[in-house]
């Protein structure tokens, strides 16, 4: 992904259940991925980051993966 | 309605309680649980703004909770969550009685909008390539010149004059 998925779609929020979504931003593991390779713009990844770990904690998407 | 939530507080933020019920309940008592999830956030002086019915789902990874001194394990659960709006100072309040709660494995409650957060339900679910096809069709539509078109009108104005 080289262009901003979230201001491509012109999408303003992050929601930490929209599970969908966040799984594009997650390897194989299950780590977030880095800027460099979602292409995402700072501010965009720093709301991913943050959305991954809410749906971590709320049992949504794992930590890790086997 | 709307008038009157907005005349009440001006420093109204809006929020949102994210949370798992404990599996153990059945489907019928469902909605008497979230039933009381909710009423303990509107007693609080909440006004809800939309809300999603708990659903029975696997938990990503097995999750602790202490329930009366025992220590309980929990691989699924019915997750909703429900928006609201509440005035700040009453938000720790809230946060201290969900805590306490014993139906509820988890919660969540975080600071939001008011509008519709989730992409996926307006359709961006699907990745989109902006290369292919969408760029043709533009392309394609502003070839059709006027020559062409009023080209293709006479053949069909004449053929009906045959006809």
């Amino acid at each position: 992904m080289k262009q901003d998925f979230f201001s491509s779609n012109n999408i303003k929020h992050v929601d930490y259940k929209d599970t969908e979504v966040l799984k594009k931003f997650l390897g194989p593991t299950a780590k977030i991925m880095s800027s460099r390779r979602t292409g995402l713009s700072s501010s965009n990844q720093r709301k991913v980051a943050l959305a991954v770990k809410r749906a971590r904690f709320m049992g949504l998407i794992p930590y890790v993966q086997k | 309605m709307e008038e009157m939530t907005q005349t009440e507080v001006s420093d109204n933020g809006v929020y949102e309680v994210g949370f798992i019920l404990v599996p153990d309940i059945t489907e019928e008592k469902l909605p008497e649980a979230f039933g009381n999830v909710k009423n303990a956030i509107v007693e609080m002086g909440a006004v809800a703004i939309s809300e999603e019915f708990p659903k029975l789902m696997t938990l990503a990874y097995t999750m602790e909770r202490t329930i009366n001194n025992k220590i309980e394990r929990f691989k699924e659960g019915y997750f909703g969550w429900i928006k609201f709006e509440l005035p700040s100072e009453k938000v720790e309040g809230l946060e201290a009685l969900l805590r306490l709660r014993t139906d509820l494995i988890r919660h969540l409650l975080i600071k939001t909008v008011r509008e519709n957060t989730i992409a996926s339900k307006k359709g961006f679910g699907v990745r989109r390539r902006p290369s292919g096809n969408e760029v043709k069709d533009k392309e394609a539509a502003p070839e059709m010149s006027k020559e062409q078109i009023d080209r293709e009108i006479e053949a069909l104005v004449d053929d009906k004059a045959a006809a």
